[in-house]
């Protein structure tokens, strides 16, 4: 049992996802985080927010290399990286309390993102957002979606279906595809 | 026309740029050299600022239970309002109420309908047990508020032939992923669970050994059984229509005071262990 309690049969995060070689030393852990950080960032994100998302991913590679000699050597490190840095975002979470937040962006043409987007987001439930946030928002299909959150292919769809309805009504747009 | 999916690949395009792993990198030296293991306490989390944490937290339990119990002792007695005749519900639940063990061991948060599995004369007889004398209007039966958007692992429950502008209603829900409002310092029950953020506690005597509750107000709590990262958190509200809109009060601060709430509490306590059980979460 390792410190966060993670076995080798949770790890949810699809190999096929990440792309990298896990060589020793510091350019194998550098491989790593490049190879690996968009799959763990964007689950991470889906789930928690950009603010707790991002930082949950970047104290899980801090923790992946000072551990680098064992976690290389693991059959998956990606899905053990992600498990710990789902930890910690529960964590941060905890600590920081309110509702799960997406930044407001500057845009000078409303028509590339409509102001009022994150918003509508934070209205979603969590499995709603995740859904939404990791097909839409970074264009994983409904399989990986799916393989990703642990849930089945249906219920993707399903979640997806809602929340895409609730943000349309939130922003008041119709149907676009 | 708004291209609702273009807008979200845009939006995250825009906020959620790649890390730099240069800055990544700088990070993991400034914490220290590859090591063998962690402190399974504290993780990777800034490790630094842990204990001065657990003493900030410990003293604001102190004082929250401190004043909580000054509260209690001060504060009005029981104000249960007009007496009304107790529901005909059963007022306790009754193994007749619990499901199989074929259905329990199949019960999960992640696929199960949670309106399915906690039929509704359960939460009819919950609330009656813990509550009936303060409800006025209630013919003891509750119902799923099917107008709402429901996930599989939530449900509402509307105490039935309450009236439209003022009803109370039960939600359960999976409080993970998600925002749950727990503080990591977890305390001995000493007595009272009341206040926003309350304390963390475990050894409550109405929970099973092992289970921590998390209160997030009068009548809101949060249930799991570290380490697991399961939490069942349940809660009553009170809707109330007036001329200025519908207003939403969680919690039961109406409800009861003083001694009265604890007796409740220990009631809903004791429910919430009932669930926890079937779910398998108990050891």
């Amino acid at each position: 049992m390792d410190p966060y309690g993670v076995t080798a049969s949770e790890f949810p995060l699809a190999a096929s996802r990440v792309d990298y070689e896990t060589g020793k030393g510091e350019a194998g852990f550098t491989a790593f985080v490049q190879g690996s950080q968009d799959a763990i960032r964007h689950a991470l994100v889906a789930g928690f927010g950009v603010e707790v998302g991002r930082d949950a991913a970047a104290e899980a590679f801090v923790y992946a290399w000072q551990r680098w000699d064992r976690i290389s050597g693991m059959s998956n490190p990606a899905g053990y990286v992600y498990r710990v840095g789902h930890r910690m975002a529960q964590k941060m979470s905890r600590r920081r309390f309110g509702p799960v937040a997406f930044p407001e962006v500057a845009v000078a043409n409303p028509s590339v993102v409509e102001p009022g987007l994150p918003a509508a987001l934070a209205l979603l439930s969590p499995r709603q957002r995740s859904v939404v946030v990791t097909v839409h928002g970074y264009g994983l299909s409904q399989r990986e979606a799916a393989d990703l959150l642990g849930i089945s292919r249906s219920s993707v769809q399903r979640h997806l279906e809602r929340g895409l309805a609730k943000l349309r009504a939130a922003l008041g747009v119709r149907v676009d595809d | 026309m708004i291209d609702l999916k273009e807008q979200l690949r845009a939006y995250f395009d825009e906020v959620d740029p790649p890390l730099d792993t240069a800055e990544v990198m700088r990070d993991a030296r400034s914490v220290s050299a590859p090591r063998r293991r962690a402190d399974p306490a504290q993780g990777a989390l800034s490790r630094w600022r842990g204990p001065l944490v657990a003493v900030t937290t410990a003293l604001a339990v102190v004082i929250a239970v401190a004043a909580a119990a000054l509260l209690w002792r001060g504060g009005p007695g029981d104000v249960a309002g007009t007496p009304t005749t107790p529901p005909a519900t059963a007022t306790t639940i009754t193994s007749t109420t619990v499901p199989s063990e074929e259905t329990a061991e199949a019960l999960t948060f992640a696929d199960d309908d949670l309106c399915e599995w906690v039929a509704a004369d359960r939460i009819a007889a919950f609330f009656s047990s813990a509550y009936e004398s303060s409800v006025d209007d209630w013919d003891g039966t509750a119902e799923v508020q099917q107008s709402r958007d429901l996930e599989p692992d939530e449900c509402w429950w509307r105490l039935a032939t309450t009236t439209d502008d003022d009803y109370f209603s039960v939600h359960a829900w999976n409080a993970n992923p998600g925002v749950v409002l727990l503080p990591a310092e977890i305390v001995e029950y000493e007595g009272g669970l009341v206040g926003y953020p309350g304390p963390t506690a475990s050894g409550h005597p109405a929970l099973s050994e092992g289970v921590v509750v998390q209160s997030a107000g009068w009548g809101i709590y949060t249930f799991w059984v570290p380490p697991s990262d399961n939490y069942l958190a349940l809660s009553i509200s009170r809707v109330t229509q007036t001329s200025s809109g519908t207003e939403v009060s969680q919690g039961l601060d109406s409800l009861a005071t003083g001694q009265a709430r604890i007796e409740k509490q220990v009631r809903f306590f004791s429910f919430a262990d009932q669930l926890l059980r079937e779910l398998g979460w108990v050891p």
